[in-house]
C-alpha cells in the first residue's frame, strides 16, 4: 500500500512539472507580449521596455523558465502586472476561503447525493428511480450562479434567515463563518450533487449486477449486510475517485458563485486578473488552482487503492 | 437509420428530441417573425410586467425581454453548438492522431492531454479568455479547446481497443493497412462514442456559456445570451425577478432536453440497452 | 460442530432432505407469462447425490434456484409444493426463508471469482455467513470454524487464507473457500450448481473429487445441476434430466447410462467427445436447437430434434400429447411414448456400448471417497 502511495506520488510529480510549463508558456503564447496586451499598443515605449526588461521578457525564453520556476519554488509568483504587489501573498490569502466553500459544496454534494445516487440504483427503473432521475437531469442543467441567486433572494433578502454576501474567517468566529457559508455552499453543491447522483446510482447498477449480490442473499446473509458490506463497500473505491472529479467541478463552479456572493476567495481575484489582464496573477491562479486538483486526486487515487485491494496490488 | 429509431422508441429520448426541436425552431426562425428589436431601448417602459405588448416584460432599459430571450436563444445554442463542434473536430482528430500512430506520438499527446486534466474545465476556457479578450468567438474557441483533451482521451481508448482487435482480425490478414483500416474500421467504431460525447458535450457547452457570461467573460452588452440576460437581471432581482429566472429556465430546459437525448443515445447504440445504465 | 442446525419441521431418519412436487415457474413478461419449468417433481434423500442435468434454457437452474426461492426476476414460482427438510418452502416468511438459504440449505454457485465479495477477505466473508445466522456466535468462534472448515476443505495454510482477498486465490482455491462456506452451517441440502465450469480441467476433477468427499463425511446430501455428463457419471447417485422445462427422465446413475430411456438423454450420451485411441469420424451433437421458452411445441417438446421419431416414421402422437413421465422399469422413469418400443430398446442397448467404452477412457480414475484433493 504504502509503495503503490509513493508510486503515485512521483507519477504526479512530472504532472506538476508539466503543469508548471503549461503556465509558464501559457503567458508567452499571447499576441505580441504581455506587456503590450496589457498597456495596449499606444502605450509608451519607453515604459513597455522598462517593464519588458523588469519582467525578464528579454532573456533567452529557457533562463526565464528557469527563473521563474526557481522564484515559484520558493513561493514567489512574481509581481501583480496591475497593482504591482507581489502575487503570491494575495493568493494564500484567499486560498482558505476558496477551499471552505468548496469542502462547504462537497459536504452539501455527498449529503444530497450519496442517499438518493444509492436509492435511485437499488430501486433501478422502478419509480423512485424514475422521479430521482428526472429531477438529477433538471438539476444537470441549473447553472449554480443561477440557483444561487434564487436562494440568494429567498434566503437572505425575502425570509432574511442568512447573510446575503460576505465572509468571516472560521477562526475568528466559527458560528459567523458558517452563516456565511451556508448558501454559496448550497448553491455549488447542489451544482455537484446531480453528478454525483448519476455516478453512484450507475455504480450501484452495476454493483447488484454483479453475482455477489445475490449469491450473498443465497446464504441468508442479513440485509444490512449485504447493504453494508456487499453494495457501499464495493461502491466506496470508485466513489472516493468520482470524488477527485467533483471537487474539479466545485472548483470550477467556485468561481461563479464567488462573485455571486462576495466572497473574498481565489475566484474573486481570478475574475479580477481575467478582466484586467493581469497575466502574472493569472498565471499564479491557474498554477495554485491546478496543484489543489492534482493533489486531490492524487489522495483520491491513493484512497481507492486502500479501499480496494485490486488496485493496490497492481 | 437503425439508431433514429432505436433512440425514437425510447420515451425519454422522444421528449427531449421534442424539446429540443422546439427550441432550435424559435431559436432559427423566432428572431425573423418577431416584430421588435431586441436592442431597441424604450425608457419610458423600464421594468414593465408582463403584458400584451410585452409578453414577458421588460428589461431596466425597458427592452423586450421575450425578443431578447429568442435573440438570446439563437446565441446560446449557437455558442453551444459550434463549441461543441469544435471539441469533438480537436478531440477526435487528437485522438485519432494518438491512437492511431501510437509510439511517441501517443505519448507525448496524451501527457499534454493529462496537463490540461490537472486543471478544471471552465478554468480552462477563462484562461484562454483572457488570451483573446471576451466575446462570442473566444467564448466558442475557449470552450471547445477546454472540451478537448477529455474528448481525445475518450477517442483515443477507442482506437487502440479497435485496432489492437482489428489486428488480430480480418483486416491485417486482408491487408488492410493505414489509411483503409482507419477508415473501414477505425472511424465508424468511434461514431457511437462520438455521438453520445458531443451530444454531452452540448449540455455542458450551455451550462458553460452561461457560466461565461453570467462573469462577463462571454457573450458582450448589447448581444444578448442567456448568460448574459442573467447577470444583467441579477441587479434587479426585486424589480423584475423575471429577468433573472426566465434566462435560468431557458438553459435548464435545453440542457434537460440534450440530457435526455443524450442519455436515450447511449441505450440506443448500447447492445445491452436493456439492462445497462450509463455512467456519466 | 455436528449439530443438525435445521430445527424446522419434524422428520424421519430417512425422509426425504428435498421433495419437490408439481413445480411451475413462470417469467413475467410484457406479453403475459411464460412458464419455463412445469410439473416437475423429484426428491433427493438425504446423503443422496443427485444430477440435474439439461442443455443451458432447460430450466435446471431456474429449478435448483426455486428451492432457495431465489429466481430471478421476472420469474415466479406460481404452483407446486417444495419441502425442504419437512418445511414447505413456500409458505415461509422471509425472514423464516432468509434462516433456512446458507444453514439448511447451502449453494455452491458457479462461478467462484465472481460470486466472492471483491473487497472483503475470504475468512471475513466465510465468517459472516455463520455470524449472520447466529448472532450469539462470537467472532472468534466463527474465526475458528472457519478455519476447521478450511482444512476439512483442503485449503493449504488455512490461517494464511483466510486472510487472504479472493482475487489473491486461484479459482480452485476459491471454490473450495465457497464450500467451506456452504458447509460450516451443516446443511443438510447443498445446491451445486455447475460448481466445475469455471475451473481447469485438473482441478475439475479435485473439486468433484472434494464433493464426494463431503457427501461421505457430513452426510450431506447434493443437487448437482450440470450439464456435464461424464461429471454426472463421476459423482452422481441419480440422475434427473430436463429439457424444455420438463422433466424427461429419471433413473439411478448405472440404469441411466445403462440403458437411456429417452431419445434425448440418448443425443446428450452420443454427443460426449469419447477421448479413445480413435476419434470419431464425426462428433455427434443434438441436431436442431432447443425450443425457446414459451413457443414450446404441441405434444412432446423434443419432437422436432427426436432421431427415434424420425425412424418410426413421425408418428402423430409426439405431437399431440405430452408424455407423462412414468415408471418405465423400477426406479427408471422416463417421458416418451416409445421409450419401450422396439427401435428405442435398440437405441439404448446400442449406445449403451459406445459409452461404457468411452467412459473407459474418459473416466479411468475410480473415485476415493474422502481422499485428499
Amino acid at each position: 500500500m504504502a509503495r503503490y502511495a509513493l508510486q503515485r506520488i512521483l507519477l504526479a510529480l512530472p504532472l506538476l512539472f508539466g503543469l508548471s510549463l503549461l503556465v509558464f508558456f501559457y503567458v508567452r503564447i499571447i499576441p505580441g507580449d504581455p506587456v503590450t496586451a496589457m498597456l495596449g499598443v499606444q502605450a509608451n515605449p519607453d515604459l513597455v521596455a522598462r517593464l519588458r526588461a523588469q519582467y525578464g521578457f528579454d532573456e533567452p525564453i529557457l533562463d526565464q523558465y528557469l527563473m521563474w520556476l526557481g522564484n515559484v519554488l520558493q513561493g514567489d509568483f512574481g509581481i501583480s502586472f496591475r497593482s504591482r504587489q507581489a502575487v503570491a501573498p494575495i493568493i494564500v490569502d484567499r486560498i482558505p476561503a476558496t477551499l471552505q466553500l468548496m469542502l462547504g459544496g462537497l459536504f452539501v454534494s455527498l449529503v444530497v447525493a450519496i442517499p438518493f445516487g444509492i436509492r435511485a440504483g437499488m430501486k433501478y427503473r422502478q419509480r423512485s428511480d424514475t422521479v430521482i432521475s428526472t429531477i438529477t437531469l433538471v438539476g444537470l442543467g441549473s447553472p449554480g450562479f443561477w440557483l444561487g441567486t434564487i436562494l440568494m433572494v429567498i434566503f437572505a433578502l425575502v425570509l432574511k434567515w442568512l447573510p446575503s454576501q460576505g465572509y468571516t474567517p472560521f477562526t475568528q468566529d466559527p458560528v459567523a463563518s458558517i452563516r456565511y457559508m451556508i448558501l454559496p455552499s448550497v448553491a455549488i453543491g447542489l451544482v455537484g450533487a446531480p453528478f454525483l447522483v448519476r455516478v453512484v446510482r450507475s455504480t450501484v447498477v452495476e454493483i447488484m449486477k454483479e453475482p455477489f449480490v445475490p449469491y450473498a442473499d443465497a446464504r441468508g446473509l442479513r440485509e444490512q449486510v449485504i447493504f453494508w458490506r456487499y453494495i457501499i463497500r464495493n461502491l466506496l473505491p470508485q466513489f472516493v475517485v468520482v470524488l477527485g472529479v467533483l471537487v474539479g467541478a466545485l472548483l470550477a463552479g467556485s468561481v461563479a458563485i464567488e462573485a455571486l456572493f462576495n466572497w473574498p476567495g481565489m475566484g474573486r481575484i481570478f475574475i479580477g486578473a481575467v478582466t484586467e489582464r493581469d497575466y502574472a496573477m493569472i498565471q499564479a491562479l491557474i498554477l495554485v488552482y491546478g496543484v489543489i486538483f492534482v493533489v486531490i486526486n492524487l489522495i483520491a487515487e491513493i484512497a481507492q487503492a486502500a479501499l480496494d485491494p485490486r488496485i493496490r496490488l497492481k | 437509420m437503425n439508431v433514429i429509431r432505436r433512440l425514437w422508441r425510447i420515451r425519454s429520448a422522444r421528449v427531449g428530441v421534442v424539446l429540443a426541436v422546439l427550441l432550435l425552431t424559435t431559436a432559427i426562425l423566432g428572431p425573423m417573425l418577431l416584430p421588435l428589436d431586441p436592442n431597441a431601448i424604450d425608457v419610458r417602459a423600464r421594468f414593465a410586467g408582463p403584458s400584451t405588448a410585452h409578453w414577458l416584460g421588460t428589461d431596466d432599459l425597458g427592452r423586450d425581454t421575450f425578443t431578447r430571450l429568442v435573440h438570446g436563444s439563437r446565441m446560446s445554442l449557437f455558442i453551444a453548438a459550434l463549441s461543441a463542434l469544435l471539441g469533438t473536430l480537436l478531440g477526435v482528430t487528437l485522438g485519432v492522431i494518438t491512437g492511431f500512430l501510437g509510439g511517441w506520438v501517443d505519448v507525448a499527446g496524451m501527457r499534454v492531454v493529462d496537463l490540461f486534466f490537472a486543471i478544471p474545465t471552465l478554468l480552462v476556457a477563462i484562461g484562454i479568455v483572457a488570451l483573446f479578450g471576451p466575446s462570442a468567438t473566444t467564448t466558442i474557441l475557449a470552450l471547445g479547446i477546454a472540451y478537448t483533451p477529455l474528448y481525445a482521451r475518450l477517442v483515443r481508448g477507442t482506437v487502440v481497443s479497435v485496432r489492437s482487435r482489428t489486428y488480430v482480425d480480418a483486416s491485417r490478414v486482408l491487408g488492410a493497412r493505414g489509411v483503409r483500416l482507419l477508415r473501414t474500421d477505425i472511424l465508424p467504431g468511434i461514431v457511437p462514442i462520438a455521438l453520445v460525447q458531443t451530444t454531452a458535450l452540448l449540455g455542458f457547452a450551455l451550462v458553460d456559456e452561461a457560466s461565461l457570461g453570467f462573469l462577463g467573460l462571454g457573450v458582450q452588452p448589447p448581444d444578448a445570451s442567456w448568460g448574459q440576460m442573467i447577470n444583467a437581471g441579477r441587479q434587479f432581482i426585486f424589480q423584475a425577478p423575471w429577468l433573472t429566472l426566465i434566462p435560468g429556465f431557458a438553459v435548464i430546459l435545453a440542457v434537460f432536453s440534450i440530457n435526455l437525448i443524450g442519455d436515450g443515445l447511449r441505450d440506443a447504440l448500447d447492445p445491452r440497452a436493456s439492462q445497462r445504465v450509463g455512467d456519466t | 460442530m455436528h449439530e443438525r442446525t435445521s430445527a424446522t419441521g419434524s422428520r424421519e431418519p430417512d425422509a426425504p432432505v428435498l421433495e419437490v412436487t408439481d413445480l411451475a415457474v413462470e417469467f413475467m413478461t410484457r406479453s403475459g407469462p411464460i412458464r419455463v419449468v412445469e410439473e416437475v417433481a423429484f426428491r433427493v434423500r438425504p446423503g443422496e447425490i443427485v444430477g440435474l442435468v439439461g442443455e443451458s434454457g432447460s430450466g435446471k437452474t431456474v429449478t435448483m434456484m426455486s428451492v432457495l426461492r431465489l429466481v430471478p426476476p421476472p420469474g415466479r414460482i406460481t404452483a407446486g409444493r417444495i419441502i425442504v427438510d419437512g418445511t414447505d418452502v413456500r409458505s415461509l416468511s422471509r425472514d423464516g426463508m432468509r434462516g433456512l438459504r446458507g444453514s439448511a440449505v447451502a449453494l455452491i454457485p458457479p462461478d467462484a471469482t465472481a460470486a466472492l465479495n471483491p473487497v472483503v477477505k475470504v475468512g471475513d466473508q466465510v465468517m459472516e455467513g455463520v455470524r449472520s445466522h447466529r448472532p450469539q456466535v462470537s467472532e472468534a468462534e466463527a474465526r475458528t470454524l472457519a478455519l476447521e472448515m478450511f482444512r476439512r476443505v483442503g485449503l493449504p495454510r488455512p490461517e494464511q487464507r483466510l486472510r487472504r482477498y479472493p482475487h489473491e486465490l486461484s479459482g480452485g482455491m476459491q471454490q473450495r473457500v465457497l464450500i467451506a462456506s456452504a458447509l460450516q452451517m451443516a446443511p443438510r441440502l447443498i445446491l451445486a450448481d455447475e460448481p466445475t465450469t469455471a475451473l481447469d480441467v485438473t482441478i475439475q476433477a479435485q473439486i468433484l473429487r472434494l464433493l464426494l468427499a463431503v457427501r461421505d463425511e457430513f452426510g450431506t446430501a447434493i443437487l448437482f445441476v450440470t450439464h456435464d455428463l461424464a461429471a454426472v457419471a463421476e459423482i452422481c447417485d441419480r440422475v434427473l434430466v430436463m429439457y424444455s422445462g420438463r422433466l424427461v427422465e429419471s433413473a439411478p446413475v448405472a440404469d441411466l447410462f445403462g440403458q437411456p430411456l429417452h431419445p434425448y438423454t440418448r443425443a446428450l450420451m452420443a454427443s460426449i467427445p469419447p477421448l479413445s485411441a480413435d476419434p470419431p469420424d464425426r462428433l455427434q451433437t443434438v441436431a436442431g436447437a432447443p425450443p425457446e421458452p414459451g413457443s414450446w411445441p404441441e405434444g412432446c417438446r423434443f419432437a422436432p430434434r427426436c432421431d427415434l421419431r424420425t425412424q418410426l416414421g413421425g408418428p402423430d402422437v409426439c405431437t399431440t400429447s405430452q408424455p407423462p413421465l412414468v415408471e418405465v422399469r423400477p426406479g427408471h422413469h422416463a417421458a416418451c411414448h416409445f421409450a419401450t418400443s422396439e427401435a428405442g430398446v435398440r437405441a439404448a442397448t446400442d449406445l449403451a456400448a459406445t459409452v461404457e467404452e468411452a467412459e473407459a477412457v474418459v473416466l479411468p480414475e475410480s473415485v476415493q471417497p474422502g481422499g485428499a484433493a
